[in-house]
């Protein structure tokens, strides 16, 4: 028999137990691998090979949507970034005052209630110049000094009544032109079809 | 000779030697690993059936061991033949699952009676036994059992060298390689196990002649 080297007892003189030991080992050991061994192997190869190259597109094509969906997500939210003022002081403005009021016509126009002039003007970013000041404390009777301002036209229209000196030139109102936010053009995105190439055989 | 040639598997001899599939398997060609299984698929698996005894563990074992290989492959510099490489990988995966079924069986079954690999061979007494040949079932069978359960309460390592040597698959020098013994010891082992058999069977009546 074949214990393959030396060790063979499987000639002349060998007793009936070495025989019987060397039946026993060979019907122990003589068994063939179950069919297939070899379609198992690689079969528990192929993934590990093929995985990796699939690996990158996927992780790419991840990231590329995540990216365009922020993208999308912030060209939804930008028109109403533009609208700074309402949205960024909410609290008072808009909760008591019409946020856009419409505006005269251009032209002197008396103004009644300074403060509710100041108070109905639209939030803008434009720069409101202000009328110099010459006076602070005034002469003593006069109860609004700034008002004495060459060329402003402001009026006094406190509630105790008309001030002993009446200003020539009242303020006139401020026109601010209404809030027009450009338009913003945003193409339409278009999604390209994903294509994934099949697993090729041998992963190579 | 051609490392390929060392045993015969039962599978079409190729031009190409094992280190040539070795290079291409290296090179990302899974087909020519494929062929290497193809090749030394008997000599893994009867190797792991030596250590654990058990077909369906040893099957379990061998793909283990193929799948280890083809990882390692990049380490494998042709120093030494790709089937003694294998082996040796094969042995080690074959003894770690050895001692975790040894652990197990510790855990759920009985102490081990003479020695603790006896209740997993108790299945290759089956097998040997259910695989008879039509002539071989003229010998006596109680005979046959007898030296199969006897091998089984064998000393591990003197049962290892005469299993591994009764494959028909490994060299002396394989089985030197994979138990990590001299060849001297491993041919020693093998001459110690028979011995210790006989004595074992006389003593149970059988006439040593």
């Amino acid at each position: 028999m074949h214990m393959n080297n030396d060790s063979s007892l499987e000639h002349g003189g060998e007793s009936p137990l070495d025989r019987a030991i060397d039946r026993a080992v060979r019907e122990m050991m003589h068994v063939d691998p179950p069919a297939g061994l070899r379609r198992r192997v690689l079969s528990r190869l192929e993934p590990s090979v093929t995985r990796r190259p699939l690996f990158l597109p996927r992780f790419v094509f991840a990231v590329a949507a995540i990216a365009m969906l922020v993208v999308v997500a912030m060209l939804v939210r930008d028109p109403g970034s533009s609208r700074v003022g309402p949205e960024t002081q909410p609290s008072v403005a808009s909760s008591t005052q019409p946020r856009v009021q419409p505006v005269p016509a251009p032209g002197p126009q008396p103004v009644k209630d300074s403060r509710i002039t100041a108070r109905s003007a639209p939030i803008t970013r434009e720069r409101i110049r202000m009328p110099r000041v010459a006076n602070v404390f005034g002469t003593g009777t006069s109860r609004v000094s700034a008002a004495a301002d060459a060329g402003s036209d402001a009026v006094w229209t406190g509630d105790s009544g008309d001030p002993k000196g009446a200003l020539p030139n009242p303020v006139a109102p401020l026109v601010v032109a209404p809030l027009m936010p450009p338009a913003i053009e945003t193409p339409p995105i278009v999604i390209p079809p994903l294509v994934i190439p099949g697993p090729s055989k041998g992963g190579v | 000779m051609p490392q390929s040639t060392d045993c015969v598997t039962g599978t079409e001899p190729s031009a190409a030697t094992d280190l040539d599939l070795v290079r291409l398997a290296q090179a990302g060609d899974v087909e020519a690993f494929g062929e290497l299984v193809e090749r030394n698929r008997r000599a893994v698996f009867r190797a792991a059936l030596a250590c654990v005894g058990s077909p369906s563990e040893a099957d379990d074992v061998a793909q283990e061991a193929f799948i280890t290989a083809y990882r390692k492959l990049g380490t494998f510099r042709g120093e030494a033949q790709f089937r003694t490489w294998l082996l040796s990988i094969t042995w080690r995966k074959a003894i770690d699952r050895r001692k975790s079924i040894s652990r197990w069986l510790r855990m759920v079954v009985s102490p081990p009676r003479e020695d603790s690999g006896e209740d997993t061979f108790d299945q290759m007494e089956r097998i040997a036994s259910s695989s008879r040949s039509q002539e071989d079932t003229v010998v006596d069978e109680e005979l046959q059992r007898n030296v199969t359960r006897l091998i089984g309460t064998l000393p591990k390592k003197l049962r290892d060298a005469l299993l591994l040597a009764g494959t028909g698959e490994h060299t002396y020098e394989q089985i030197s390689q994979m138990l990590g013994a001299p060849l001297g010891t491993v041919k020693w082992r093998v001459s110690e196990a028979r011995r210790v058999l006989k004595k074992k069977l006389s003593a149970l009546g059988y006439a040593y002649e």
